[in-house]
């Protein structure tokens, strides 16, 4: 149930992303990234409404990547950065990473060709794993307003997901 | 992604995003200009797109979404509004099938756009390039659910004078376009008075002032 | 066959020409030039033209080898442009008028440079830029009348150079225009200044203040040469320009380009309008400065057009105005 979405700007990149929920050891996936043995993004699908948010954010974080643009160190931090609407990067992993206590984790793998990666991941996470439509039930769309500032009048004219994805898109550019 | 406009400043094509249709606007250099004003126009131009496709959305105006900027190569992806006509595509086809009666049948539609401007001015969003052609209807032209696009020259400002230019040029883009359309421009007028209550009275006598500047210059050479 | 004679004097060129059915039969004009520094005034203007329309008028029948009763319509310009010029010339026509008794014809000027520009390129229905001293237009025929699809919100593009022109004291002989083009050419430093574009209009104002404002202190400063300001300006305001005509093109469908006016006779301007031109495969058409700046044969050509399709101007009603808009004649002549 891993996806694998290729790259469209980019033809050598692709990312893979997992969803679990009945997570058991978060604080040990935690460890793992943090002390570089695991290298990837881990997410809180809380505020995650739909796959295409974090593909226009990993687009986005892939494109510094490649210009030698990026405000943060890996391109798993980045894709983090690149979600949020903060310009702090400690608010980003703060907000959006996976916390020491929840249950449930979305994880984005960048360029992992040969699916090392995503084995080792697979090993190590121990939960249920979803398939990714169901990122819709796991995301909190309260908190998600509230973190991106989405007010109703905004929402009259556009989905909630085409307003977040605005943000993310327009960050660089726009100060929110 | 396949080339279907190139218009003064820009090639537009459309493909994908990811599953989602999508425009590629891509700004290109204009070789009669000076490098240095080439690039500096166009980065301003990107980013004032985008600035004003972010505040119009905030402030309950209809625009496509951006799913990707890259200031680098001039470029934006952003939301295809498939299934849409240009408000001008409209208007001309109207114009021919309806005669006479086409006025009064594009009344609403112009009332519409008059409180959609009006909104944008309330909010001090000046979109700079107001022209029929680039409003979209989305979906059944009787639903008038139009969408904004094409904000390179947009900027904002509170000033009143902006805000007159702005409509001065939405009016004549509408006159030179569609002849004898005078009386659409009066109820868009009517409708920009309810949608921007607070400013529309100075606005609009500003709005006259440009009018008449363009008939009081003294030309002379 | 109709022999038409134009009298021109809305600005401070007095030109008195005489056409024969699309041949330039005579063109002399006499140029009131101000000290350097200075601009010209109406009233001093109108004197340069009251002083000087005999000789010119002597001139151009001479150079044309005709008689007052060969010519057959009268043509002079009825606006827009300065009050006491405008009317000074007016006098002189109004008055051969009724000494050789011929009809008379008011006519706009805006239309003489048009119907002069596109007689001698043969430019079939370009849109037009039309930039002047006292004008910036962008002009396209559509249903009897020269619209206006772009213009200057506030001054005009030649206004704009030549008040620069003052601000660096440069001799206004030829005209203070030509004396930036010739600074121009050795500017190497280019200035970001203000640009503005809104829709398919320009404003020039603004520029204009913050480049008078600078220019002494960056010239004292050594930072930029005069040459280099008036190859900024020039780069910048010519810009401005090209991308409203390319504008217009885009918005008619066009595929051919008329420059008109003195501005018009600028090389640079003709040589960034022409890549302009080429990158969308499209024509410049662009005449010299025999056309380009007023001239009375302009005015006898669209007056001779007029006549051909039976206008006149009643005597009582040969009167001038200041302001008349391109897109207020209707154009009779073409289809």
């Amino acid at each position: 149930m891993a996806e694998h979405i290729a790259n469209q700007l980019y033809a050598d990149s692709s990312i893979i992303m997992l969803l679990y929920d009945e997570l058991e050891n978060s604080k040990e996936i935690r460890k793992c990234v943090i002390d570089g043995v695991i290298d990837a993004s881990l997410l809180k699908p809380k505020l995650i409404l739909d796959k295409f948010q974090v593909i226009v954010a990993a687009t986005r974080a892939i494109h510094n990547q490649k210009h030698e643009k990026m405000t943060t160190k890996t391109i798993h931090s980045e894709i983090l950065f690149c979600l949020s609407p903060s310009k702090n990067i400690s608010d980003s992993y703060r907000n959006f990473g996976l916390g020491e206590e929840d249950k449930c984790i979305l994880v984005v793998i960048v360029d992992d060709q040969d699916n090392s990666k995503l084995n080792a991941l697979q090993q190590l996470i121990k939960g249920r794993q979803l398939p990714l439509s169901d990122l819709h039930s796991t995301a909190d769309t309260s908190a998600i307003k509230k973190i991106y500032k989405i007010r109703d009048e905004e929402l009259e004219v556009c989905s909630l997901l085409d307003a977040v994805v605005t943000r993310i898109s327009s960050k660089e550019i726009v100060t929110l | 992604m396949k080339l279907i406009k190139q218009g003064a400043e820009a090639k537009i094509y459309r493909g994908d995003f990811y599953g989602r249709p999508c425009i590629l606007k891509e700004r290109f250099s204009k070789s009669y200009r000076q490098p240095a004003l080439d690039r500096s126009l166009t980065a301003q131009r990107i980013k004032a797109e985008v600035r004003a496709l972010f505040r119009c959305r905030l402030h309950g105006i209809s625009v496509p979404t951006v799913y990707f900027v890259d200031i680098d190569s001039s470029c934006i992806y952003m939301e295809d509004i498939t299934d849409s006509c240009t408000v001008r595509e409209y208007i001309v086809q109207t114009q021919k099938e309806n005669g006479d009666s086409a006025i009064s049948q594009l009344k609403p539609l112009a009332a519409k756009i008059g409180g959609i401007v009006g909104k944008m001015h309330g909010n001090n969003i000046l979109h700079g390039d107001l022209t029929t052609s680039n409003m979209l209807l989305r979906g059944s032209p009787l639903d008038l659910n139009i969408v904004m696009i094409d904000f390179g020259l947009s900027y904002f400002d509170s000033l009143a004078e902006n805000k007159g230019v702005d409509l001065y040029v939405l009016e004549r883009a509408l006159l030179s376009t569609h002849p004898n359309t005078e009386e659409l421009f009066t109820t868009l007028l009517e409708a920009y008075k309810q949608a921007n209550k607070k400013g529309a009275a100075e606005v609009i006598s500003k709005l006259d002032e440009v009018r008449m500047r363009g008939r009081k210059r003294t030309m002379v050479g | 066959m109709v022999i038409a004679i134009g009298f021109e004097g809305s600005a401070n060129k007095l030109g008195i020409g005489i056409m024969k059915d699309g041949v330039v039969l005579a063109n002399p004009r006499h140029t009131y030039i101000t000290p350097p520094g200075q601009g010209f005034l109406p009233r001093d203007t109108a004197k340069h033209h009251q002083a000087h329309a005999l000789d010119v008028l002597q001139k151009a029948l001479d150079e044309a080898k005709i008689k007052p009763e060969d010519i057959d319509v009268i043509c002079y310009t009825k606006g827009p442009g300065m009050g006491a010029p405008l009317v000074s010339t007016a006098i002189v026509a109004r008055t051969v008028a009724q000494l050789w008794q011929k009809p008379i014809i008011g006519v706009n000027h805006c239309i003489g440079h048009i119907e002069m520009g596109r007689l001698i390129t043969g430019a079939d229905n370009p849109t037009v830029l039309y930039v002047s001293g006292g004008n910036t237009q962008v002009i396209a025929y559509l249903e009897h009348r020269y619209r206006i699809f772009g213009e200057t919100i506030d001054i005009a593009v030649g206004n704009c150079l030549d008040r620069f022109a003052r601000v660096l004291k440069l001799s206004n002989d030829p005209s203070p225009g030509y004396n930036i083009e010739q600074l121009a050419k050795k500017g190497k430093k280019f200035l970001e200044l203000p640009y503005t574009v809104k829709g398919m209009d320009v404003s020039f104002s603004g520029l204009l203040s913050y480049i008078e404002e600078k220019a002494p202190g960056l010239i004292e400063s050594g930072e930029y040469t005069p040459e280099d300001l008036c190859f900024s300006l020039q780069e910048t305001v010519f810009a401005m320009l090209i991308e409203i005509t390319e504008r217009a093109m885009a918005h008619c469908g066009s595929d051919e380009v008329l420059i008109v006016g003195g501005v018009g006779c600028n090389q640079r301007l003709q040589e960034m309008m022409g890549i302009m031109t080429e990158e969308r495969g499209a024509k410049l058409y662009a005449t010299d400065d025999r056309f380009c700046i007023d001239n009375g044969a302009m005015i006898a050509q669209a007056g001779w057009e007029m006549f051909r399709t039976g206008q006149t101007t009643p005597l009582q009603e040969t009167t001038c105005t200041q302001r008349f808009r391109t897109d207020e004649v209707e154009v009779t002549w073409r289809s």
